[in-house]
């Protein structure tokens, strides 16, 4: 399948959120967009069983000015076993620009065993433009006893302030290498979650430090241009990479003075 | 017959080269106080399945792109390729380390060498990065030393920490660094010869260290 989804939130005089722009193509489509403490809650459905090879999805959100706009989903994204030997495909680029703000909250990706899978992602804030970006990596179908048992992930992302690059990853995961040996060190179950702010504000250091616990591994850092922080940390398993999730949201949210929104799913 | 440049290599990654590398740990004092490299055994392991990875995927095919930058005299790629180290890099430590060891590395190099490249490179308040320094530095030698001089430099960097954290000897230490600077080695030419365009390798938990050890309260090394 290629599918897409493009969307432009854009803001009103009163200062309320809609959506300017929206196209999407099976298999993503969106819910009724529903509107909860300022901002605009969109959630992003894929109703098939999930990805599969040979499927290329392209995801567009962007934030116009004054508008705050929160993108989740309802289920995991699953990725199936490669049957042809090619991957499956998303990109996805999240933009804001200057005083407006957009969130993408997932629930978790699930890579099942034989997965093959690139993510493409690219994340842009205007100076002044606020963009949180979460990620929760599974080891895949644990209950199944699939651990780490997929092909290979291929995983970019490179995020801009304005017109400076201020992160840049690319990861390729197969076990077929070591290159799975960091993520398995402390939990061999690890669930792997990745937070980006891009935007202005007192960064909640102690608050983000508390939730270490054992069985929570976290670090915290601000990217290069002082205007952006990453929240990198391993997990014991699901649910505590739930409940860090749920808290590291509720912190950001609060260390922005931004109310949170419920994500209606 | 010796090459000419030899000389100046083994001076350039010799111990004792005053580049402040000695301070940095460059995340192993964390993964050391968590329980994660408690021996030698286990330091050898750490190298040989993440740091020599690390170093075929990422840090030495990106020294192939800044080498041949710095042969072509191409200040513009250099500074390009410098600055997407700042981004890269996000433990704000590993970043600041990196910008420190090669910093120090140009300013005693140009002392040694007056080289108006370098200098006019280093004016511009560049990051310098070590591994822009490491291309500079060794830009009239093959690319293979080059990889071999920033390979030993990381690897016996590790290992030589590690003397200070964990139960290591001297000899043990030395043998650590030659067996993992002998499974390098073996890559190296199909690393060269590869020239992926796609780089990079994934290390949360040497990036989760690093964050960690940022803030630290205790700590043995600047990084």
């Amino acid at each position: 399948m290629n599918g897409h989804l493009h969307l432009i939130g854009s803001c009103y005089d009163s200062g309320q959120t809609y959506l300017r722009q929206q196209s999407f193509r099976a298999p993503l489509q969106i819910s009724k967009p529903h509107e909860d403490a300022g901002s605009l809650v969109v959630n992003v459905v894929n109703p098939t069983a999930g990805i599969f090879d040979g499927d290329s999805i392209e995801l567009n959100a962007e934030a116009e000015s004054g508008a705050s706009l929160v993108l989740t989903t309802p289920s995991a994204s699953r990725v199936y076993r490669s049957r042809s030997g090619g991957p499956a495909k998303v990109k996805q680029r999240f933009s804001v620009q200057a005083d407006a703000f957009l969130e993408f909250f997932p629930e978790p990706f699930i890579p099942q065993a034989g997965a093959r899978y690139q993510q493409t992602t690219e994340l842009h804030a205007e100076p002044g433009g606020t963009l949180l970006f979460f990620d929760w990596l599974t080891p895949g179908r644990v209950a199944s006893g699939e651990v780490f048992e997929y092909a290979e992930l291929n995983w970019d992302l490179d995020a801009t302030i304005g017109e400076t690059l201020v992160a840049r990853e690319r990861y390729r995961l197969s076990p077929e290498d070591s290159s799975l040996e960091a993520l398995k060190l402390v939990y061999p179950v690890a669930h792997y979650l990745s937070c980006f702010i891009l935007g202005e504000l007192i960064f909640p250091v102690q608050e983000i430090e508390a939730l270490n616990s054992p069985e929570v591994y976290l670090g915290h850092s601000a990217l290069i241009s002082g205007q952006g922080y990453t929240v990198k940390v391993l997990c014991l398993d699901s649910l505590s990479a739930r409940r860090t999730l749920k808290q590291l949201r509720h912190i950001l949210y609060a260390a922005m003075g931004r109310q949170i929104p419920t994500l209606g799913r | 017959m010796l090459p000419e440049w030899l000389p100046w290599l083994l001076q350039v990654n010799d111990s004792q080269f005053p580049s402040g590398a000695y301070a940095h740990s460059m995340g192993l004092e964390e993964l050391v106080q968590h329980g994660l490299v408690k021996n030698a055994d286990d330091l050898e392991i750490f190298l040989h399945r993440q740091i020599i990875p690390s170093l075929l995927n990422f840090e030495l095919p990106f020294l192939l792109q800044a080498h041949a930058a710095a042969s072509a005299a191409n200040h513009g790629t250099l500074r390009r390729l410098d600055e997407d180290l700042d981004a890269w890099k996000l433990a704000g430590e590993l970043r600041q380390a990196s910008r420190q060891l090669g910093s120090r590395r140009l300013s005693l190099v140009q002392k040694l060498n007056k080289d108006d490249f370098v200098s006019t490179y280093v004016q511009r308040a560049a990051p310098c990065h070590h591994l822009i320094a490491c291309a500079l530095e060794t830009r009239h030698l093959p690319v293979s030393a080059a990889c071999c001089a920033f390979g030993l430099q990381t690897l016996s960097g590790y290992a030589i920490s590690a003397m200070k954290l964990i139960r290591l000897g001297q000899e043990r230490c030395q043998l650590i660094i030659r067996g993992s600077m002998t499974l390098l080695a073996g890559r190296l030419d199909g690393m060269i010869s590869a020239s992926e365009t796609r780089i990079g390798w994934f290390n949360p938990l040497l990036e989760i260290a690093s964050m960690r050890h940022a803030r630290a309260n205790e700590r043995l090394f600047i990084s």
